[in-house]
């Protein structure tokens, strides 16, 4: 089963496209005919380790926002590998994805493979609804998909 | 020459801040100042909207204490409608508000503060972490997590599993506690029980060791707000606003929550976007940093005002917690917020295993139904972190004309800025900031547990940036922490 952990806050504007983005990734892989459970929350907290370490996860995808401008030209969707050894540091009310693989690895011995998929966010304000561009940027998720390795997210081949 | 050091952004804390602290010509600190420069905008953004949305609105404000805002919420808008909650509904709202204490002090306590006070204050910042505690404790690691996801889960079994689920309701709640999901609550807290006492008996056992921070981190007399039952008792979810001074004499016993405007004020300083709310019958002084009406709120100020704690477990540790005030007063030294938070979450453990046991709480008459009956509607919590005030005013059509939310983290900013006043004065020497000093104030800060921004977590993310400047603003000293 792939898990997907999708998290951010839907009344700051683009900080709740990682929610959107994790509901429609949930919806892509099921119809690639894969076993998929999708996690939605505020923000990640060490208890979501057990979830990651759950004997029937075979991947973990943690599906957030990113703070991007329009100048930095990072306007699109991107995925990145995670593992357990890298940042443990950002401990506290806000955890990384990081610290919960390493929970998971440490605690219960178990190492999935783990990915980042972001999307780019903008606007942060009070209030619901993502900006145009961060629309557009996730409009873009069959396409970033057909572009992954086929075996994604079991395996980066 | 007198001078400033910045330390910023706090960890481990929700949302960012920074600390400046004061020092004389001499290079004494005189001053600590508590900077929180991010902007809630949630009063704003709410006007306008149906006061019925206010309980899945205002549960979106913060991601570790959702549960706070949403009752006090609902709280609220039973007041607007005039109508009575049935008893189950209260029943299954006081269920999952201590689910909730269980989950934040659990995380509070073996997460937040367990790294400084098991590792050291002044350990190697690179392990000390909840990683580090792991890796010399991971039976330890493995309850704890356990402990919260206990918490965790008793919230998403009665509300359902979305992310914000606006389960609590003007007049009830939607949805009902099934048989199946008492037997698991009942199954697992056993376990959360001795985790619990596991970390009573630790921290206990080493109180010995944190004479000096029991003595600088936060040890200053102040007021105590907060609620109890009408006779007294300790209580999270209703009751009555009680204020105690610090002899420990009962200057308010019982007013009801409605009339709360009556003795909080709040004052605005320049240099922070959070309130200073202070007790209005002593007024906020004269500028000069004394203020006769600053009180405290949250797990000490509970267990100083009430009575009684009505539970056997937590009435066993209240007797211990009332030895460590002095000469009968209450308890003073914010340090000992670590001991009052585990006797509060034992206590939410014995309550949460009073309701599963209750018959009643399968009932399914849980809302009641109603328009706008009043057109203002205060709803008071004890949130884990303190009293929650919301109030709301609509119009005859249930528009929303006006939001005020007080906070707990906002009720505790005179006393937090006491604390790490008094910390630095009690650990600063010359101009230079160590490692020790900084996670010394970033833990007097963690004893309130403060929610900052409460609002997102993508924007802000930086490493700890320390600087120090003169008295002509030339930055004569800077540290980052990555």
């Amino acid at each position: 089963m792939i898990l997907i952990i999708a998290y951010g806050n839907s009344l700051r504007r683009d900080d709740g496209a990682g929610l959107i983005l994790g509901q429609k990734l949930e919806e892509a892989l099921r119809q690639r005919g894969l076993a998929v459970e999708c996690i939605a929350v505020h923000q990640l907290t060490p208890d979501l380790a057990l979830s990651v370490a759950a004997d029937a996860v075979a991947a973990v995808v943690f599906v957030d926002t990113r703070v991007a401008t329009a100048e930095d030209g990072q306007m699109d969707l991107q995925v990145q590998a995670l593992g357990a050894e890298q940042s443990a540091q950002s401990l506290g009310h806000h955890v990384g994805p990081s610290v919960i693989l390493t929970y998971a690895r440490l605690l219960y011995d178990k190492t999935p493979p783990a990915w980042l998929l972001t999307a780019p966010g903008f606007d942060f304000d009070h209030g619901e609804g993502l900006s145009d561009a961060a629309e557009r940027a996730l409009d873009t998720l069959p396409a970033v998909l057909e572009r992954l390795p086929p075996g994604w997210p079991l395996s980066a081949d | 020459m007198a001078q400033t050091i910045h330390i910023e952004p706090v960890t481990r804390i929700e949302g960012h801040a920074k600390i400046a602290v004061h020092l004389d010509d001499a290079g004494q600190v005189i001053d600590a100042k508590f900077h929180v420069v991010e902007f809630r905008g949630f009063e704003k953004f709410c006007v306008g909207r149906t006061f019925p949305e206010m309980p899945g609105i205002t549960m979106r404000i913060c991601g570790i204490c959702p549960v706070s805002h949403m009752l006090a919420s609902a709280k609220a808008c039973d007041a607007i409608q005039g109508t009575k909650v049935p008893v189950t509904a209260q029943k299954l709202r006081r269920l999952i508000n201590h689910a909730q204490y269980t989950q934040s002090h659990a995380l509070s306590f073996f997460h937040l503060s367990a790294p400084d006070l098991i590792l050291g204050m002044e350990s190697d910042p690179a392990t000390r972490n909840v990683i580090g505690l792991i890796l010399a404790n991971p039976a330890l690691g493995r309850k704890a997590i356990r402990l919260r996801q206990f918490g965790q889960d008793i919230i998403r079994m009665v509300t359902g599993k979305s992310v914000h689920p606006a389960w609590a309701t003007p007049g009830g709640v939607r949805t009902c506690l099934l048989p199946s999901q008492i037997d698991e609550i009942k199954a697992r807290l056993p376990e959360a029980f001795e985790t619990t006492e596991i970390a009573l008996n630790w921290l206990k056992d080493n109180y010995g060791s944190f004479t000096r921070e029991v003595e600088t981190y936060g040890d200053f007399p102040s007021l105590f707000i907060g609620l109890v039952t009408p006779d007294g008792g300790l209580e999270h979810y209703d009751g009555l606003l009680r204020v105690m001074d610090a002899d420990g004499r009962i200057i308010e016993k019982g007013l009801a929550n409605d009339r709360w405007t009556e003795i909080i004020d709040e004052a605005v300083e320049p240099w922070s976007y959070l309130k200073f709310p202070y007790y209005k019958p002593l007024g906020y002084g004269n500028g000069n940093g004394s203020v006769p009406g600053m009180y405290r709120v949250g797990p000490i100020a509970r267990l100083n005002i009430c009575d009684y704690a009505g539970t056997p477990r937590a009435e066993r540790e209240l007797r211990n917690f009332r030895r460590l005030g002095k000469d009968g007063k209450p308890v003073s030294s914010s340090f000992h917020a670590h001991y009052a938070r585990l006797i509060e979450l034992l206590f939410s453990l014995e309550r949460i295993e009073e309701l599963v046991n209750d018959p009643q709480i399968c009932d399914t008459h849980i809302r009641s139904q109603g328009g706008v009956n009043e057109l203002r509607g205060v709803g008071v919590m004890e949130a884990p972190r303190g009293t929650l005030f919301h109030e709301y005013h609509v119009d005859e059509t249930g528009i929303l004309t006006g939001v005020n939310l007080l906070v707990a983290t906002g009720n505790n900013n005179l006393a937090m800025n006491k604390t790490i006043t008094q910390i630095a004065k009690a650990y600063m020497s010359g101009n230079k900031v160590t490692e020790g000093l900084c996670n010394r104030v970033e833990h007097g800060i963690r004893l309130y547990d403060p929610c900052l921004s409460c609002s997102t977590h993508a924007v802000g993310q930086m490493p700890m940036q320390i600087q120090v400047f003169d008295a002509s603003g030339a930055l004569v000293d800077e540290q980052v922490r990555d």
